[in-house]
């Protein structure tokens, strides 16, 4: 049985595909034009490396934006199943996954099957999402990938208080007006940006009643700051994945047709 | 939100004021100064309780600072001494079980004390905002993080917070107009969903005329009557004419000070503000809110004598008319601002107390009266009714105080306040002249902006309108 | 087809219909909120429209005066007033609903002139005193300030004949909403919305006789079958029912509503026996309550519950427009209580136009898979 799943987002497109319950390859590209276009370069891609061929997919579920619009794919489920669906697969004991993106910001809790229990996602507001984290250093003058190891740098971390990302870059600019520390304006942004994702997950008590292991996905999960803060916050180890979390949606999307294939179409 | 230990269990937040305000007295009765006070600390922390060594570490210095100076000093401590015995008896009488009324701020509290109860009001959470360095933010978040929204008033939400917490005692019953708000009004409801007590919510009139009178008097006689029901006890007419008789002695200073400060300069202090609301809700009908008043007209007094004002001498005065909002959120804001740029505090949507004399000689005529002191309570006022009420009593303030600018710092959750700011800074400018700048924070939230940053941008303004005004003589 | 004509009616603030009545020389006049009492200023012989801000895709004049954390609803309304979207109105009733709607309309009576325009006032608490206050204060006057303003002579029969139209109007919307809560319903939530919004904006007595064909051609129609769950909305008001669309492009179906745009406004009908005006302003003072009404949380929870097992919802989907106090303090406490019906809730945080669309679907779809469906 081959199955694949496509995560078209806003930046990047992923696709992967999965032989009998083993992924036998994934892909990334950036966003084309429009999501059609998008899913069938990336698909393509990751097929042509296997050497399959479109017709040689069983089933094909698709996630992200533009998911309803592929016409290769037969059911299209939302990236936040798909997330929790996929994280839960790479370790079984996961629980709980925070997904922070360029736009969103979702906590989701799922079942011992990897099934969607809960949810949260932030309204349209970009505080807490990497938007705010992307705003901020370009307001320190920093580059996004500097911002992480300063929560390690910094002995006096100051508090952001804003929750606006765009107040929060006005804070910002004044401590720097003020003289204060980069470093230590940093490692404060990072703290924030770790408090507002653990907000959002205690509105669903992801924080109390969290019954396995907890991860993070999306680009922010490779700020090791915010994940040292969300750990603190938590008092929980956040558990890394042994695949890109980028593939997280696309993963998912693939177990959901591995069983969407076995129900509908094998008997 | 930190649990609350066992022995504290429904009256904490009232034991942390009784305490802050233990200390105040401690501090600002045996020091001269700050410096002499920060001296003497280690020591004096080494033979203090573990709780008020917490306590005393939890306060925002700055407001401390501000206490000790000598034109805020004697204010603070009278205000001091008069809340230990009100904290002391609240917990008193949640200790023995008294009937407890917890009611919206707009109210006096002299009716209730004539019924029966023990009356707290719900806004004295401003109390934790204004003077401990993390304010009630972890109320207010305990509450939202119920699933409410981020935009309900501050002022009314760290309220239900530490009710759940277990900080503040479910009352047995609550009581308040029905506008304004709709955050206080959604507060209350939530409280009465999850605890069960009485909620007892009475209309409040649109029209502040004889008409708009006859139907809050009549709602509020409806309301008694439901409130004698619960706390078994008819309304005593002694007692209520013994705090009504008090209240008008008290109302009668606040008038007084209200014109004091048409003098130039201003001879009241800023900071009082907080303290005139905070008194007014817990002590008005008792002697010890009349004694409070009669210090700031005495000292008031003497200043204008000396032709003196509450800005350093030699400095140009600059006359600020504010709405609201700001004194919750930085009380010492205002002593800040009367040091550094000689600008005074006119007066405040959130301290204007029109002098209204009520008729003691019967029952109704003072229930009349308490009804009439409803109807133009400081915000409910402006706030219950046409926008022009707000407008047009702002605007009166600013004319015949003189104001030199207008500060609005809406309170970012309080829509009906906020809707009318451009409409009124407008007439302002266009009328007297007056510039006005309108500045967004949330009252009990100092993380929608915090303090240092809001002063420089204040700051920014008062520079603006001492090299710019245009004020029309 | 009379279905067809009904639905179009109800994506318009201006029609036909509002036309023909116009060029008969009658007259308009526009209300913001469902606690005007409408049968009144139908009975002055005047055309009741429910202001809407249909179409409104910005709010940049009424920004100028109203914050940015002001409801946007109120925003787009002052806006579209500014921007003479409702001239063909010759009067406008407010009301004091909220916080928000109340100063719009204190800024729009400094911004925005019409010959005639006032605001009710609806009391919070519910003794039957402050009814009798409401009836002599509020509704009579708006009757004898109606007659002074229009020339017109309010009477008891012209009353009367108001009342029954619109129990009419609010009989055939009940059987709508039977059709629509069906177990294989034969009209959707979206064009259910748009059949009821149609009656806020053309004269009553033709919109019965469509509603009356509409009815007879949904009878012909098959059930709808093919739906993953069946969904109460609630929350703020709707207008353009961009959510349901929502919902129902990701496979929902919407079955029952709890909105004052909706199912609140058909619910209640007016007392036909004893003195008309008396019985029109009791209907609208004791009519299933907005969330602004907190002393009557348990009457407002029931109602709730009510529509969600009447109807068999798998799951109640509850927005609110941005810094609309009076929903957030409501949608919550529905939540905890459906909850405990087994009935699980998604809370939705929207503008008065939904413009985001991918989020929402995403948020919705996810709800969906979290029911099971």
């Amino acid at each position: 049985m081959i199955v694949a799943g496509i995560d078209v987002g806003s930046l990047t497109a992923k696709a992967l595909i999965m032989k009998d319950g083993e992924i036998i390859d994934f892909d990334i590209i950036t966003v084309r034009p429009t999501p059609v276009q998008s899913a069938g370069d990336v698909m393509e891609k990751a097929l042509n490396k296997t050497g399959l061929k479109m017709d040689d997919l069983d089933y094909c579920v698709s996630t992200g934006y533009g998911r309803e619009q592929i016409s290769f794919s037969r059911k299209s489920i939302s990236e936040i199943s798909c997330h929790g669906m996929g994280a839960h697969w790479c370790r079984p004991s996961i629980r709980g996954v925070i997904d922070i993106g360029g736009q969103d910001c979702k906590a989701i809790i799922v079942d011992k099957d990897g099934n969607l229990d809960n949810f949260a996602m932030n309204d349209k507001c970009a505080a807490g999402t990497g938007r705010f984290l992307e705003i901020i250093s370009k307001a320190l003058g920093i580059d996004l990938a500097e911002l992480g190891p300063l929560t390690f740098k910094s002995n006096n971390p100051l508090k952001i208080v804003r929750r606006c990302s765009v107040f929060a870059e006005y804070e910002v600019i004044f401590l720097l007006a003020e003289g204060k520390d980069v470093t230590d304006i940093g490692a404060g942004v990072n703290e924030a940006m770790a408090q507002r994702a653990f907000s959002l997950a205690s509105s669903i008590n992801l924080n109390n009643k969290l019954t396995g292991e907890l991860t993070v996905t999306g680009g922010v999960a490779k700020n090791v700051g915010v994940i040292k803060n969300l750990e603190k916050l938590f008092d929980a180890e956040i558990v890394s994945l042994p695949l890109d979390p980028q593939i997280m949606g696309a993963l998912g999307a693939a177990l959901f047709a591995r069983r969407y294939y076995e129900k509908e179409v094998r008997v | 939100m930190k649990p609350v230990p066992k022995e504290l269990e429904g009256i904490e937040l009232f034991q942390r004021y009784l305490t802050t305000f233990n200390l105040i007295n401690i501090a600002l009765t045996n020091f001269k100064t700050v410096e002499d006070l920060m001296a003497a600390a280690p020591e004096i922390l080494k033979t203090l309780p573990e709780y008020d060594v917490g306590v005393f570490q939890s306060l925002r210095p700055d407001i401390v600072i501000a206490a000790f100076h000598p034109k805020n000093r004697n204010v603070v401590l009278k205000c001091a001494q008069a809340q230990i015995k009100f904290w002391q008896g609240i917990i008193d009488d949640i200790k023995a079980d008294k009937p407890q009324l917890d009611f919206w701020f707009a109210q006096g509290p002299e009716l209730f004390r004539a019924l029966g109860f023990s009356p707290l009001c719900t806004e004295t959470t401003l109390v934790a905002s204004a003077i401990y360095q993390d304010g009630c933010e972890d109320a207010t978040d305990l509450f939202r993080s119920k699933g409410f929204a981020d935009h309900i008033c501050t002022a009314n939400v760290a309220y239900p917070g530490y009710v759940m917490n277990g900080n503040w005692k479910v009352p047995h019953v609550m009581v308040k107009p029905g506008t304004p708000c709709p955050s206080s009004n959604l507060a209350y409801q939530a409280i009465k969903k999850w605890y069960g007590n009485d909620y007892i919510m009475y209309d409040s009139t649109y029209y502040l005329d004889e008409k708009g009178l006859a139907h809050q008097t009549d709602a509020i006689r409806r309301a008694i009557a439901k409130l004698e029901k619960i706390s078994g006890q008819k309304l005593d007419e002694a007692v209520l004419r013994q705090q009504m008789k008090e209240s008008n002695q008290t109302y009668a200073l606040c008038g007084e000070l209200l014109e004091l400060r048409k003098n130039k300069p201003n001879p009241d202090p800023g900071m009082h503000r907080i303290l005139d609301l905070l008194m007014m809700v817990t002590l008005l009908g008792e002697p010890s809110c009349t004694e409070y008043f009669q210090l700031l007209v005495d000292e008031a007094k003497e200043r204008v004598a000396k032709g003196v004002g509450a800005i350093p001498e030699g400095k140009k005065e600059i006359r600020a008319l504010h709405t609201w909002a700001l004194n919750a959120y930085m009380p010492d804001l205002y002593h800040w601002l009367e040091e550094t740029y000689g600008m005074t505090y006119l007066t405040c949507g959130l301290s204007y107390f029109v002098n209204h004399q009520v008729d003691t000689s019967s029952a109704d005529s003072m229930v009349e009266g308490w009804a009439q002191r409803i109807m133009n309570f400081t915000m409910e006022r402006q706030s219950m009714s046409f926008g022009d009420v707000w407008v047009d009593d702002m605007f009166y303030l600013a004319k015949n105080w003189d104001a030199d600018c207008g500060i609005f710092a809406g309170n970012l959750s309080c829509k009906q306040g906020w809707a009318m700011s451009k409409l009124l800074g407008d007439r302002l400018e266009d009328e007297l002249g007056i510039p006005s700048v309108r500045f967004e924070i949330e009252l009990c939230d100092k993380r929608t902006c915090p303090p240092d940053e809001f002063k420089h941008r204040i700051g920014s303004f008062v520079e603006t309108i001492l090299t710019n005004s245009k004020k029309r003589v | 087809m009379a279905i067809e004509e009904l639905i179009r009616i109800g994506e318009t603030i201006y029609n036909k219909y509002i036309d023909d009545w116009k060029k008969e020389g009658k007259r308009v006049i526009g209300y913001t909120c469902s606690y005007a009492p409408e049968e009144i200023l139908q009975a002055a012989g005047l055309l009741p429209i429910r202001l809407k801000a249909i179409g409104s895709s910005e709010t940049s004049k009424a920004d100028v005066y109203m914050p940015k954390f002001h409801c946007t609803f109120s925003r787009h309304l002052l806006d579209q007033g500014m921007s003479n979207a409702f001239d063909f109105v010759d009067g406008i009733v407010f009301v004091n609903s909220c916080d928000q709607l109340r100063r719009m309309y204190d800024v729009w009576n400094k911004l925005v002139k019409f010959p005639y325009q006032t605001i009710m006032v609806m009391p919070y608490s519910y003794d039957k005193e402050d009814f009798e206050w409401y009836l002599e204060h509020e509704v009579k006057k708006l009757k004898s300030d109606l007659e002074t303003a229009y020339g017109a002579k309010i009477t008891d029969s012209s009353l009367s004949e108001s009342i029954n139209i619109f129990n009419e109007t609010r009989n055939l919307q009940a059987r709508l909403y039977e059709m629509r809560g069906a177990k294989e319903p034969r009209i959707n939530g979206v064009d259910t919305h748009k059949i009821i919004t149609a009656a806020t904006s053309m004269p009553k007595k033709k919109y019965n006789e469509l509603l009356k064909a509409s009815l007879e051609e949904l009878k012909k129609r098959p059930g709808i079958t093919d739906y993953r769950a069946r969904i109460l909305i609630g929350g703020s008001m709707i207008d353009e029912p961009e959510l349901l669309q929502v919902i129902e492009d990701a496979g929902g179906l919407v079955v029952a509503d709890v909105l004052c745009t909706g199912t609140r406004w058909t619910t209640d009908k007016v007392e036909t026996d004893g003195d008309p005006l008396y019985a029109i302003a009791k209907r609208y003072y004791d009519h299933q309550p907005c969330p602004r009404m907190t002393m009557v949380y348990e009457r407002k929870r029931d109602f709730v519950l009510d529509q969600a097992k009447k109807n068999q919802v798998d799951g109640a989907i509850f927005s609110k427009i941005a810094f609309c106090d009076h929903h957030s303090g409501d949608n919550v406490l529905y939540q905890e209580d459906l909850e405990k019906e087994g009935i699980p809730s998604l809370l939705l945080d929207r503008d008065y136009r939904i413009t985001d669309v991918g989020r929402f679907r995403t948020r919705i779809e996810a709800f969906f898979e979290k029911l099971g469906k």
